[in-house]
This record gives C-alpha cells, structure tokens and sequence, in this order.
C-alpha cells in the first residue's frame, strides 16, 4: 500500500517543468521538512508523526509544483493531515500558532500571536484546509506512510554503526 | 460523481447523509455517504471530519467478508464521499421484530460472522470500539458485516492513551466504565457477549441509564467486581465500591441455551480483561463445533418490512447483471460478424481492420 516513485518521476518532478532549477527545490523543500520539525517539537507530537508529515510533504512535490503550491502552507497542511492519519491530533489552530512563531522567529519579525478575530487569522486557516484538501485528493485519501527510518534502524543495528547516526536519521 | 446515479436519501449518519445508488456501469447498488462540507468561518471546524479520516484509513487497510466493504473514496467540489456496498437492515431490526424466531442455529451463525470479522479487525491491530446491533449491518445475501469505524482505533503502541468515553453505553466493558485509559481487544469481546446475549434474550442484556446504572446493573446481573476475579480493579481512575452482589447464573436466565453457549458467553463477560476469551480463541470454542450447525447466511431471517424490497431488489439486480451479460455478448457478436463480413483484399489492410473493430 505505500506509494513509490521511480527514479524518473523524482528526477523531472513537475517544479523542474515550471522551470525551477534543482537547486531552488531542493533547498525549499529542505526548508519545509525543517519547519515540520520544529513544528513538530513545539507540538508535542511523537517522532512518528512528525516524519509522517514529511514524507507526505516530500510526496506532494513529487506530484505538483512549487510555482502551484506554497511550501509554507503545505507544510502547515502535511503536518495537519498526519495528525488526523496518525491519531494525536491537535487543533488547526494550534498548529496555525506554533507555525507563525517558527517564521516570526526564523525572519526576525516581532513575536506575536494572531489574533482569531482578525480576517487574516481566517485566511490562515481557510489556506491550510484547502491544502488538507488538496494533499488527500491527489494521493486518493491514500495515506499510508511506510517510514523508511525503521529500517535505517534496523541496518544501522545489523551494521553495528554508533548510535549518534541512528539518531541524525530520526532528526 | 459521473459514475453515480444518486437515487434516494436513505439515512442520516453522525458526520453527513447517505444516499443509495447505482453505478452507473455494472448497474451495482451502491450506497454513498456525503462527509459535510467543511466550514472555515466555523470556530470549532478543523477540515475534514476527523472520525471520517478514521473510517477510511482503517477500512482502507481492512479488507474481509465480514468487515463493510469500501469500494471508491472521490471529492466533488468541496465535498467528500466514501461509497459502500449497499446493506439491506441491521440486527437490531432483526432483534426489534417480534415476527421472527430466532432459532440457535440462527444465532451461532451470526456469532460466527461477528466473530469472524472482529478476528480480521484485531489481527490488524485494529480495535472498533463501538460494536452494537445498529452497527452490524446485514448484506443482500444475508452476510453480517461490521460497519461504522468512525469510532475505531489502531492499539499495540504501549504508550497511546484513550479514552474511555468509548462504545454505547449497554456494551460498554466494565474497564472503560472505571475509567482506564489503555485498554486492548478485550472491550470488544465483552460488547459481543452483550450481543449474543442480547441475541437469545431479543431485548437489550444489561441497559443502564447512564455509568453508574450500567455498573449497578452490571453489578447484579455478574457479581460484583473485587480484587479476587479481577487483580487491580481498585487502582483503576473511576472505581467505584458496590455492595457486594451474588452473580446470576447464566443457566437462570438463558434458559433455552446450550451448555457451550452459557460456556462461551461466561467467557466473554469475565470482569478481568486480561482473562476475557480472544475472537480466534472464540471461533475454536466447542460452541461452534458441537450442537447444531450454524445456519447458511442467505437462509438467515429478514425482517418483514424488508422482504418484499429484498426479494425486488434481487430481482432487479439478477435482471440488469443479465441485461449487461446480453449486452457483451451482442457486442461480442457484431464484432466477429464484422470481421467475418470483411473481405480480404490486402492482408495489411485487415489487420487494421481488426483492429479497429477491437476498439469499438
């Protein structure tokens, strides 16, 4: 059931055709993963979930274009969707809070919290349920997720590798 | 949605409405269930409905004879809809209608298929956590399916927590009443002791008015609770003392039942979790071996409000299922009597003849 892409669909993925160089992708997407990482502490979620939500980020790329999708509101939407797939679910609007704190911090900007009653609150939020939607229509509600750290532990046991390189493939 | 002819709303469920229809290429009766729209401006929205997302993950990994079954999942516009195989009635209908008699054979059939279907459920990690007649749905040739997985969740992580608020209040284990927050398979096997006793009684075994009532009915009909049948019961969040209380024995009030029934049930109604009976150990219990043989599911009762539609769907069905296979065959016809018909000037230009004829 887990999905997979060949070596050419990643290879020519549909930004590359929106002329976007390999290097531009690579470092946004990089960026995304990130900030779910973060996200993710901030949380409380368990590791699981979190690189859940990577991978399902990763995957979209794989299908649409960043020209087409913002990679902030896609993370925003992974990071959602695999809470609702992987059960310790929390609420849009905690992770619309603990997103803006990453990029206030991240950009320099003032830290402060949005304000709900405010319109701009609204789009926020009306924004990551559009890319909630739009991650489960492409993948067909397909969601399940075959984390490849498992088996990274797995080898790294049989490898008899330190503990310190199992721990960077987990974060 | 092109593929959908949407024919009659049949029911309202917890997150939208389901309608019954067919497909329109097989003439399959389907039906389909619309998950509400999602309503940003909404305060307490959150995308899509969250039991729905439970629903179709867990139905999507479970595919069984006796688990409902899933066929498509699609959105339109901003909507969402998950499409079932149409079901004709559930057990409580067959429970609530006095016109038919179950007989023992009847109900260890329906035992089997319950038990059979909460085994594929357990085997995969899955627990569903809202087991009660009104969601034990019976298909057209009378196979009992589970249904309704908004509830159901995936256990064996040690430290998940949950919540006790689960199942109906009348087949709620007596852990989850006390408050325990990790909890196994073992609470669905105490709600179908419940059913089966519900099944030989045809009214509800132990139907409390709210968690204490459940207990204090509990209490009374199985003993009370103590630290000797059930090791840690006092720890648990909510427990709560009763006056000690005899068991009635099961032979008392199923009078009518066999002495592997009253084994099997005084299995599943045991107040330790961790003693309770599994579903596979269920399905090799003497119950199911000796005695009378279960009955075929397609001879089990229907209930009277449902038989005339039954027998006319059937027939509707058998019809268009025939009219398609005439269809095919026609077609099958006209393509090889085009083909005869053809003559043969060049031979290049009859194969592109043929060709063609295969594409039409």
């Amino acid at each position: 059931m887990n999905l997979y892409f060949s070596d050419e669909e990643i290879q020519n993925s549909p930004s590359r055709k929106d002329g976007i160089s390999f290097e531009i992708e690579d470092n946004l997407r990089r960026y995304g993963t990130e900030v779910i990482q973060e996200a993710g502490i901030l949380l409380e979620l368990p590791q699981a979930t979190t690189v859940t939500g990577q991978v399902i980020f990763q995957r979209f790329y794989c299908r649409k274009s960043l020209k087409e999708y913002d990679v902030k509101t896609l993370a925003m939407g992974s990071l959602f969707v695999s809470t609702k797939f992987t059960e310790p679910q929390r609420k849009i609007r905690d992770i619309l809070n603990v997103f803006t704190l990453i990029w206030q911090k991240k950009e320099g900007l003032p830290i402060d919290y949005i304000d709900t009653t405010k319109q701009a609150y609204w789009d926020l939020k009306g924004d990551v349920i559009a890319a909630e939607f739009d991650i489960l229509k492409e993948f067909g509600f397909l969601m399940y997720v075959d984390l490849p750290h498992k088996y990274i532990l797995n080898y790294m046991k049989l490898l008899e590798r330190s503990k310190e390189l199992a721990q960077k493939s987990w974060n | 949605m092109d593929k959908y002819n949407i024919e009659a709303l049949i029911g309202e469920g917890t997150y939208g409405v389901v309608s019954r229809a067919t497909v329109k290429a097989t003439g399959q009766i389907v039906a389909i269930k619309k998950i509400r729209k999602i309503l940003i401006q909404n305060q307490t929205d959150d995308g899509i409905n969250f039991s729905a997302i439970r629903e179709i993950k867990i139905l999507q990994e479970l595919k069984h004879d006796n688990v409902v079954n899933l066929l498509d999942i699609f959105a339109h516009k901003s909507n969402v809809y998950l499409v079932f195989e149409l079901m004709q009635w559930d057990l409580q209908e067959v429970i609530e209608d006095k016109s038919i008699i179950l007989k023992p054979a009847d109900i260890k059939s329906y035992m089997k298929m319950l038990l059979q279907g909460i085994e594929a459920c357990h085997r995969n990690w899955v627990l569903h956590r809202d087991l009660k007649p009104n969601n034990l749905l019976m298909s057209i040739n009378g196979d009992l399916k589970l249904a309704d997985f908004g509830l159901a969740r995936q256990y064996g992580s040690p430290n998940k927590v949950f919540s006790p608020q689960a199942v109906t209040i009348f087949y709620r284990a007596p852990e989850l009443l006390f408050g325990a927050k990790s909890y196994g398979p073992s609470v669905d096997i105490w709600s179908i002791g419940c059913i089966f006793a519900e099944l030989m009684l045809r009214t509800p075994y132990l139907p409390g008015t709210g968690e204490i009532d459940q207990l204090r009915k509990i209490c009374s009909a199985l003993g009370t609770p103590n630290e000797s049948n059930w090791p840690g019961v006092t720890c648990l969040p909510n427990y709560i003392k009763f006056t000690d209380h005899p068991a009635t024995p099961f032979k008392q009030l199923f009078t009518a039942a066999s002495d592997e029934a009253i084994d099997l049930i005084s299995k599943m109604l045991l107040f330790n979790p961790s003693n309770r009976i599994s579903a596979a150990d269920a399905l090799n219990h003497p119950y199911f071996t000796s005695g009378v043989k279960h009955t075929n599911p397609a001879d089990l009762p229907v209930p009277f409000a449902k038989k005339a539609s039954l027998l006319q769907q059937r027939q509707v069905l058998a019809q268009v299922q025939q009219q398609l296979l005439q269809k095919q065959q026609q077609q099958q016809q006209q393509q090889q009597q085009q083909i005869q018909s053809q003559p043969e000037p060049i031979q290049v230009d009859n194969v592109e003849q043929t060709q063609q004829a295969q594409q039409v």
